[in-house]
């Protein structure tokens, strides 16, 4: 399969590729601008180009669905939505805190990334790089710090947890989780289905529900 | 046979998603809006977080349905007019992302479109494009903008005159909190307008006077008004809302035809054309249409359903420009908060 991925949940933007024929991932990234909206597609365009490959020629496609900056996830699922729509193609929602785990192999990894309001998105991973497969501890989603440190007690790990603070993958991580997932046959969603994993209402909500309580 | 040109349509800039197909030169085959105001009315205005999640949700089914209507297949699109500028950051963001897929996905040219631009040829959706006859004065007056022009072309387009604070819409929405009506204020006052007495209350609007300019200020009114009602309560004298709307309404637009009135025999262009959510308002087509008569020049608004924001004018206005402009617009383009000045 030729397996187009993207991240826009960072300030750095990246997008990968792989080709059918190959076992390798080629990333391209925008590290000076952060405007996703203006590097997205022209940088889509340049890894097509690179690769002499035609939009149409995608099979699959990848992106980091969160959690992660509103905006950025927005303009990331926005116009590879689209582009899988089009295509007829399905695309792959990738989880950010459980593919940047991927960085460390047989090892705890807990992630730990500001959510603001005094709120952390959190998760804890393993990666098994024998069996290429990720196992979850904790799933994604937003804590509180003594809730968190509350999950971690129950686990009662005994090896140590590597923690990474503020950690966003990158599109290379985004495709590997898809890879892993593709082996498992999992192959991704309908298009139309997929949203940014916001976990958390927007605040004028928050308040609007608060004002009722 | 020749080919006939599909122009796409997308307009995101606040809380209306909407996705227009226009054939050829002239006509408009659909325009689908769906809008949030439903969803906003609890928090009493736009939330713009609130306005980018629902237009990522809908605009799929927007776009879907454009084309359903239209009898079109996305294959046939020759170009896609997008809004780009002025409006929430968040909401055109969706739009423009939208837009870029589909141009880099089928292939096909992208123009990117100023949403003000879009409103002053609102007039002229459905119509031939010869009955656009160039110069003319344009006036677009909505709760974000409040501004007129002189168009000598659909390029050559100059601001000359513009409220110095909020726009009409906003004054008008203020008011009707202050008047405890509910959201989207400006409708409801000018319901509730229709009962009161307008000669009741007299209030000013900033500059209204000024003969040195086209310039006006709305911000000062709303604090007119409140003054008014807090004088009302510590005197105990009773008063009629249905009054204060009325008065309020008709002294708002008698300022803005004042200044609309100087535009026309400043400029010496007789052809008026006004579109924008307020010019909605069936009171200001009245009004406007007998000082119009009395001052000899012309007046022409759009159908009602496209005074507020859709699509369509976003296709009309991005087909004047690729084929009569030959403008041209690159994927890496951005989205701008405020108007950029060029059109």
């Amino acid at each position: 399969m030729n397996i187009l991925s993207v991240d826009t949940a960072s300030n750095i933007l990246s997008v990968s590729l792989k080709l059918k024929n190959s076992e390798k991932i080629q990333t391209l990234k925008v590290t000076k601008n952060n405007n996703h909206l203006v590097g997205l597609v022209p940088l889509i365009k340049k890894i097509l180009f690179k690769n002499n490959l035609n939009i149409n020629e995608l099979d699959l496609i990848a992106v980091n669905e969160g959690p992660g900056s509103y905006t950025g996830l927005r303009i990331g699922i926005t116009t590879l939505r689209t582009i899988a729509l089009l295509l007829k193609i399905k695309i792959f929602p990738i989880d950010s805190l459980m593919s940047v785990s991927l960085l460390y192999k047989d090892k705890y990894v807990l992630v730990k990334n500001d959510a603001r309001a005094n709120e952390i998105y959190s998760g804890l991973f393993y990666y098994d790089s024998k069996k290429d497969k990720v196992e979850t501890l904790i799933k994604t989603n937003v804590f509180s710090e003594t809730e968190l440190e509350k999950k971690l007690k129950e686990l009662k790990l005994k090896e140590n947890i590597v923690v990474l603070e503020n950690a966003y993958p990158s599109s290379k991580e985004i495709l590997k989780l898809a890879l892993i997932n593709i082996k498992e046959k999992r192959y991704g969603i309908k298009p139309e289905l997929i949203l940014p994993k916001y976990l958390k209402k927007s605040e004028a909500e928050r308040n609007f529900i608060k004002n009722i309580e | 046979m020749k080919k006939n040109f599909y122009t796409l349509g997308i307009e995101s800039s606040c809380d209306e998603t909407s996705i227009s197909v226009f054939k050829n030169d002239s006509k408009l085959l659909s325009n689908v809006v769906y809008s949030q105001i439903e969803i906003h009315k609890k928090f009493g205005g736009v939330v713009p977080e609130v306005a980018s999640r629902n237009h990522l949700e809908k605009i799929n089914f927007v776009f879907e349905n454009a084309l359903k209507k239209a009898k079109i297949k996305a294959s046939e699109i020759s170009l896609i007019a997008v809004s780009n500028t002025p409006g929430l950051i968040g909401s055109l963001i969706i739009g423009a992302s939208f837009a870029k897929a589909l141009s880099l996905t089928l292939n096909i040219p992208l123009i990117t479109v100023n949403h003000i631009k879009g409103h002053l040829f609102s007039s002229f959706i459905n119509k031939k494009l010869t009955e656009i006859k160039y110069p003319f004065l344009g006036v677009v007056i909505s709760g974000g903008h409040t501004q007129i022009f002189t168009l000598k072309s659909s390029k050559n387009i100059k601001v000359i005159g513009e409220t110095k604070d909020d726009a009409i819409g906003e004054a008008f929405d203020k008011v009707a909190r202050v008047l405890g009506l509910p959201y989207p204020g400006g409708i409801n006052l000018e319901k509730l307008a229709l009962k009161g007495d307008k000669n009741k209350y007299d209030f000013k609007v900033g500059l209204e006077d000024d003969l040195s300019t086209l310039n006006l200020s709305f911000s000062g009114i709303k604090t007119g008004v409140i003054n008014r009602l807090n004088s009302f309560k510590q005197k105990k004298i009773k008063y009629k809302k249905e009054d204060i709307a009325a008065s309020f309404q008709e002294c708002a637009f008698r300022a803005l035809i004042k200044k609309i009135n100087m535009a026309v025999k400043i400029s010496k262009l007789k052809n008026v054309s006004i579109g924008g959510g307020v010019s909605n308002n069936m009171y200001f087509r009245k009004m406007i249409l007998k000082s119009a008569k009395k001052n000899n020049y012309n007046v022409v608004f759009p159908k009602r359903i496209y005074t507020q924001d859709n699509a369509a004018m976003i296709s009309l206005v991005g087909y004047l420009d690729y084929k009569i402009n030959n403008r041209r617009t690159n994927l890496n383009f951005d989205c701008y908060s405020k108007s950029i000045k060029s059109f």
